[in-house]
């Protein structure tokens, strides 16, 4: 089971050339998709409670089909269907709260890398100009809130981790991208770690070439005893031989955004 | 034809014609000039009651106009008007109490336009809130019209003002059953909910020793937009979890205890 860790994963991302009434099927985590290519439609069809729910393949074209209960099916019109289908992972198109699996504490004065995956999306796009035809989670995460009140905060997806710190015991999921926290406690107390807002939305994601999904590290300083900690995203994940994949889907200054998607890290 | 209208007075009818075709051209340029304004600058229903006053303003102006083409003169009508606007005025006491409860109404902003809210019974979406009533499009799709002094006097819930909502479940359980493993088995249902938000928490809350169960209040919270879709599906999986886990939703039932009575004893009378 770890030795699986260390082995080059498989990408299933990427640029697919699909035939006449050819298919190609994929399966990411629990999520099975096929796509079938007929002379001016293109139909995307997915499941999302496939097993096993940690498998990674894909087969272009195939002669399999896929069917089963709960399956989704969208058809897609064109005068003439685009040969080339592009199949990529997003992260989320909200903030991930993520939560430590057991209470997490950051001694005073320490300072600590910790990783944390949060869930992806799927997209599909065609032709030479990527035009987006569907984007949907791997695996819908659930919901959560972060504010001050019940009236005020916003809406997140919540996501548990076990906060692991060394990079060669995470797990490599394929449906789920890894950010490496930085945090530094400058504090004279204890940091107790309930949740990290990551507020995914601003960080890219980068392919490595184990096959791995990443974000840009994201650096978390708290400098005093003060409640609020400053928190900045950092560089590209290492080793640097990583290709950006899908850019951020809010690509505006984050800074006051951030720290206001943080503000809730410390309680 | 003569005896009747002069030339003069048939270029007086063109031109409150003219008039007349002319304002209502306007009304309507300035009513849509006005809602690109509003639309991009107000909130919904100011720039529907914009819109409107801008349209009846300008119609009502080339009418008067068109009046004074004919040769009418105003000031006549408007001392008849006043006349019977005092008449009218108590006649029409449940319009002027609608329509300063409109003004209320906006002022106080318990709700905007496409919010969900309920009233009198009444739960519906706001379709236009003006001077003299607010619109409601109820979910099975009927027009409802609420007077602005019933929307003063009665209690609005606004259903859709916060962005997350709160369900409370009401449900009951055997008192065979296990209270801890319940309370583990209803939190294990949340967590599995993608729309159950895991922050605020669930909670559940022991409501009664009731005569055939054990009261609990399952709240779970939603986005407001997911709030239907939270109540179908949670309900199926604590019934589908419930099954599972052999956990009892009692009906009321009554414990009938039967005994036998001695038998009568018989009497010395008869035969």
């Amino acid at each position: 089971m770890d030795d699986d860790h260390k082995k080059p994963a498989l990408p299933w991302w990427g640029r697919f050339e699909l035939g006449s009434d050819e298919r190609g099927l994929w399966q990411v985590g629990p999520m099975r998709l096929s796509l079938t290519r007929r002379r001016q439609e293109l139909s995307v069809d997915y499941l999302q409670n496939a097993e096993p729910r940690d498998a990674r393949f894909f087969e272009c074209p195939t002669t399999a089909t896929l069917e089963g209960p709960g399956m989704v099916r969208n058809r897609y019109a064109f005068a003439e269907t685009p040969e080339t289908v592009w199949v990529r992972p997003a992260l989320a198109d909200r903030a991930v709260v993520v939560y430590p699996e057991y209470p997490f504490h950051v001694t005073a004065g320490e300072s600590i890398t910790l990783f944390c995956s949060t869930p992806l999306w799927i997209r599909v796009e065609v032709g030479a100009s990527r035009v987006g035809l569907m984007e949907t989670p791997i695996e819908r995460p659930s919901d959560t809130w972060i504010g001050p009140s019940t009236r005020e905060g916003e809406l997140c997806y919540a996501t548990q981790t076990a906060a692991r710190l060394e990079r060669a015991s995470v797990p490599r999921h394929p449906h789920r991208a890894l950010t490496e926290l930085r945090i530094r406690n400058a504090a004279s107390d204890a940091l107790h770690l309930e949740r990290v807002n990551l507020a995914v939305p601003y960080l890219s994601l980068y392919a490595a070439r184990d096959g791995g999904l990443w974000t840009e590290s994201v650096v978390l300083e708290r400098t005093s005893s003060a409640t609020i900690g400053r928190l900045q995203i950092g560089q590209p994940p290492e080793p640097s031989d990583v290709e950006r994949i899908t850019p951020a889907r809010v690509t505006s200054d984050p800074g006051g955004i951030l720290v206001r998607a943080f503000s809730a890290l410390f309680d | 034809m003569e005896n009747y209208l002069t030339t003069e007075q048939l270029y007086g009818v063109v031109r409150a014609g003219a008039t007349l075709i002319l304002g209502v051209a306007a009304a309507h340029l300035l009513r849509s000039a006005i809602g690109k304004v509003l639309d991009q600058r107000a909130s919904v229903q100011f720039a529907i009651l914009g819109r409107r006053v801008a349209y009846y303003l300008v119609l009502a102006l080339a009418f008067a106009s068109a009046l004074r083409e004919l040769g009418l003169n105003l000031g006549v009508l408007l001392g008849a008007a006043g006349v019977v606007t005092v008449a009218v005025g108590f006649a029409a006491q449940t319009s002027a109490s609608n329509l300063i409860s409109g003004l209320f109404l906006m002022s106080e902003g318990p709700f905007v336009v496409g919010e969900v809210i309920e009233v009198a019974g009444t739960t519906g979406e706001v379709l236009s809130i003006d001077l003299l009533s607010v619109k409601l499009r109820t979910f099975d799709n009927l027009y409802v019209r609420v007077p602005n002094e019933t929307m003063v006097k009665a209690q609005i819930t606004n259903l859709t003002r916060h962005p997350i909502r709160r369900y409370d479940m009401q449900l009951g359980v055997a008192y065979g059953s296990k209270i801890g493993r319940v309370r583990e088995v209803l939190m294990e249902v949340a967590e599995n909910n993608p729309l159950a938000l895991r922050e605020p928490r669930p909670i559940i809350i022991f409501m009664a020793f009731a005569d055939s169960s054990v009261n609990l209040q399952f709240s779970v919270w939603a986005a407001t937009e997911n709030y239907l879709d939270l109540r179908n599906s949670l309900a199926e999986e604590v019934k589908q979890a419930f099954d599972r886990e052999s956990i009892e939703i009692p009906f009321p039932h009554r414990v009938l205890v039967t005994r036998t009575l001695p038998a009568p004893t018989p009497g010395k009378g008869g035969e």
